[in-house]
């Protein structure tokens, strides 16, 4: 029987990675910096789907990623699923008009996600939470973004090479997508 | 082109990327009630911030050894001065433990603790920087359930709100998700503390009648069984009343500094909570006066 490394690389290897990375962000780092801010490293992750995969794939991993980290935060699984959506929506707009396979796009665009990602979570908390929050914090506002983008590049390279190993060829995948 | 020509996958794209999200976060679902296909992530999240936190204590621990042992020379000599002079201190303090036995049984003080407790360690908080939620390494096969409140020493940390075998997640009483039942300790003004930024609450549904000042001690009332009556919960910072309105905003920052926490305790029983009497009688003289 053949092995479908595909289904599995995605399915299993991908979210054990996620949860491994979320855990470092909620726990590792907290045992490290204490209530410093934190790296978004999941929207890292899904960022590097959003860029390396065809859109069905990446709209699919998002989901599945949503399932996942309701179990990190209070905040409840309908609010991930929107702002995740968004992140591949938005994301996906960017690259169907500019387009490189390179880590300065990847770290660009992640940069972007978690600015986003803190925007799209603003939003949503003021508008559509039964106890919008009272104020912004503008420290994690910029911090965040930053530290994702120092650490984008680590785990792009780890990505790259689980890709490799998986046989996933990046660059193949790319392209326009809904279609 | 003609209207009626469209894409299939275009409109899939679309149900899954706007509609369903949309029509999700309309759906007005209880955002306590927790998602059957989020269990198994739960329980992993749990079990991955106790690994990493094991991982870490252990990374810290041989550190701390390993700069240890550099002046631990000098350290030793330190200690056996200190051991000589605390064995010749010994006899007086026993001595005096006897007495303050003696002492606590002549005025029939309780020796054992009200509560029940159980000691937990933080090992992880929330993934997104406005929830103030903590994650611990006990869970409901040490016996912590859901609601179950937590403290420390110095006052109240928040209540479980998901509670797995072996971690549980604490939310903080600071998380805008919060609401604990609260009283100003001088006055017995009730309202509800509400968590509002990451080092302060709000405590709202007081009346402007209401007697609160900066420095009031604000303690948990003891209602809906969840915490022990009179725990500190914070003290009161701010006090605005405006002209025309009908009740006041007051801050409270809390008695806990939230943000470095490592050790807390699950209360698992308690026995100063209301009588049920007691507690009708306070809904009672509440509808008096309003």
């Amino acid at each position: 029987m053949r092995i479908p490394w595909r289904i599995l690389y995605h399915l299993i290897v991908l979210p054990v990675i996620l949860i491994l990375l979320t855990g470092i962000q909620t726990s590792f780092w907290l045992q490290l910096l204490g209530p410093f801010p934190t790296p978004q490293l999941w929207i890292v992750v899904l960022t590097y789907l959003i860029t390396h995969r065809p859109f069905w794939i990446s709209l699919g991993m998002g989901y599945l990623f949503s399932v996942i980290l309701t179990g990190f935060t209070a905040w409840p699984f309908e609010y991930i699923l929107t702002s995740a959506m968004v992140l591949v929506g938005v994301s996906q707009l960017l690259k169907d008009r500019i387009y490189s396979s390179g880590p300065n796009y990847f770290i660009a665009l992640c940069g972007w996600n978690v600015f986003l990602f803190h925007v799209c979570y603003t939003f949503l908390g003021m508008l559509k939470e039964d106890i919008p929050f009272a104020r912004v914090s503008l420290f994690d506002f910029i911090l965040s973004p930053l530290l994702s983008v120092l650490l984008a590049f680590p785990v792009f390279s780890g990505l790259r090479m689980l890709d490799r190993i998986f046989k996933e060829d990046a660059d193949l995948q790319t392209g326009n997508s809904i279609t | 082109m003609n209207f009626f020509t469209f894409d299939i996958r275009k409109v899939f794209a679309g149900i899954l990327l706007v509609i369903l999200p949309l029509l999700a976060i309309n759906m007005q679902r209880n955002s306590e009630e927790e998602l059957w296909f989020t269990r198994p992530f739960t329980w992993a999240a749990g079990a991955i911030q106790n690994g990493f936190h094991s991982f870490s204590s252990g990374v810290r621990g041989t550190t701390a050894m390993y700069l240890d042992l550099i002046d631990v020379k000098v350290r030793n000599r330190e200690l056996e001065e200190d051991l000589a002079r605390l064995k010749a201190e010994l006899g007086s303090v026993t001595e005096l433990k006897l007495e303050n036995q003696r002492l606590n049984k002549l005025l029939g003080f309780k020796q054992a603790s009200t509560h029940n407790l159980i000691a937990a360690k933080i090992v992880g908080r929330d993934l997104l920087p406005d929830h103030h939620t903590l994650t611990i390494d006990r869970g409901t096969d040490q016996g912590v359930k859901k609601n179950m409140a937590v403290i420390t020493t110095g006052g109240v940390v928040g209540y479980i709100f998901r509670a797995e075998p072996q971690s549980s997640q604490i939310l903080l009483l600071t998380d805008r998700y919060a609401a604990i039942d609260a009283i100003v300790q001088r006055s017995r003004a009730r309202g509800v503390l509400e968590g509002f930024t990451r080092d302060m609450a709000r405590l709202s549904h007081l009346k402007r009648a209401d007697d609160v000042v900066e420095g009031d001690l604000v303690v948990t009332s003891g209602l809906f069984r969840i915490f022990p009556k009179g725990f500190p919960l914070g003290t009161v910072t701010k006090v605005e009343r405006s002209q025309y309105g009908l009740s006041q905003k007051v801050e409270v920052e809390p008695a806990v500094d939230l943000t470095n926490l490592e050790e807390v305790f699950v209360i698992t029983e308690t026995h100063n909570l209301p009588e049920p009497e007691e507690k009708a009688s306070e809904e009672t003289s509440d509808k008096a006066v309003q």
